[in-house]
């Protein structure tokens, strides 16, 4: 095991899987618990999610493949890259859908470090994308 | 809030105005609750010291959301945010004052579009950069 790798063939077989999806109303109650949760308070965001509102996608184990085939079980957020197309206004439907981009491991100080990378596409009711998002996660 | 800022305003080296946070431990809870991210290490002091953490600590997806708030204060309504990427290099704590900073590294013109590039982090009180990134805006323009 000492030079073995954490990452299984049926791991590696789900890279460029869709992980889930997810619809969200985008509603006033939403926007103001994220404002509220950065406090931010820039009147702007009665009306159109902040920036943080993408932050605040693709988690609560929706972007996350099947923890049962993870090895590693402490994790840690290790960074994010968004892109903004389209505002997302008060009234949009969208739709968050994952997939897993990218598994790589490193040899940490205290083991192996497996990372977890996922895709997020965000689309509006009219097909239109409005963000995208890369999150890399770090089991070990 | 601030007057609109202009692609003429701008210039390499410029900094981002500060936005200075003070982060609570409910802040954090209603992090978690608002994105849904229940990891009790941001939330459950017993379980962060048992992993060898002070205390609980930020988000990282919370500090990104403070970047996006520094820059989106900086451009103002006219301003779009088009990219942003950090990495969260080392851990935050409630109760301690977190700086967001900025600075200009680049413009451009491109397709019509009057672009600035910068690079963002946030840093605690002891002056070390927790979550260095970058932005990618676009500014209006007095032409």
């Amino acid at each position: 095991m000492s030079n073995g790798s954490v990452i299984s063939e049926e791991m590696r077989s789900l890279i460029g899987m869709e992980t889930g999806q997810m619809v969200h109303e985008v509603d006033k109650t939403m926007l103001r618990q994220v404002a509220e949760a950065v406090d931010d308070p820039d009147p702007r965001w009665h009306e159109e999610a902040p920036p943080g509102f993408l932050m605040t996608l693709a988690v609560s184990g929706v972007g996350a493949p099947p923890a049962q085939l993870f090895p590693l079980t402490r994790v840690v957020d290790g960074g994010g890259d968004w892109e903004f197309y389209l505002p997302v206004k008060m009234g949009d439907v969208i739709t968050c859908t994952t997939r897993l981009a990218e598994l790589y491991e490193r040899e940490g100080k205290a083991g192996k470090l497996l990372f977890i990378v996922t895709e997020a596409t965000v689309v509006n009711q009219h097909g239109q994308p409005v963000a995208k998002g890369r999150a890399t996660v770090i089991n070990y | 809030m601030a007057e609109q800022v202009f692609y003429e305003d701008v210039e390499e080296g410029l900094s981002i105005p500060d936005l200075i946070k003070n982060p609570s431990k409910r802040q954090l809870v209603k992090w978690a609750a608002a994105s849904g991210d229940f990891n009790e290490l941001h939330y459950d002091k017993d379980l962060a010291t048992s992993l060898g953490f002070p205390d609980v600590i930020l988000h990282g997806r919370l500090k990104a959301a403070f970047l996006g708030q520094l820059i989106t204060d900086w451009i103002g309504d006219r301003g779009n945010l088009r990219k942003l990427s950090c990495s969260y290099r080392r851990n935050d704590l409630p109760g301690q004052e977190l700086t967001c900073r900025g600075r200009v590294t680049r413009k451009y013109v491109q397709n019509a579009e009057h672009i600035v590039e910068c690079e963002i982090w946030t840093e605690n009180p002891q002056g070390e950069q927790t979550t260095p990134g970058t932005a990618i805006v676009v500014l209006p323009s007095r032409g």
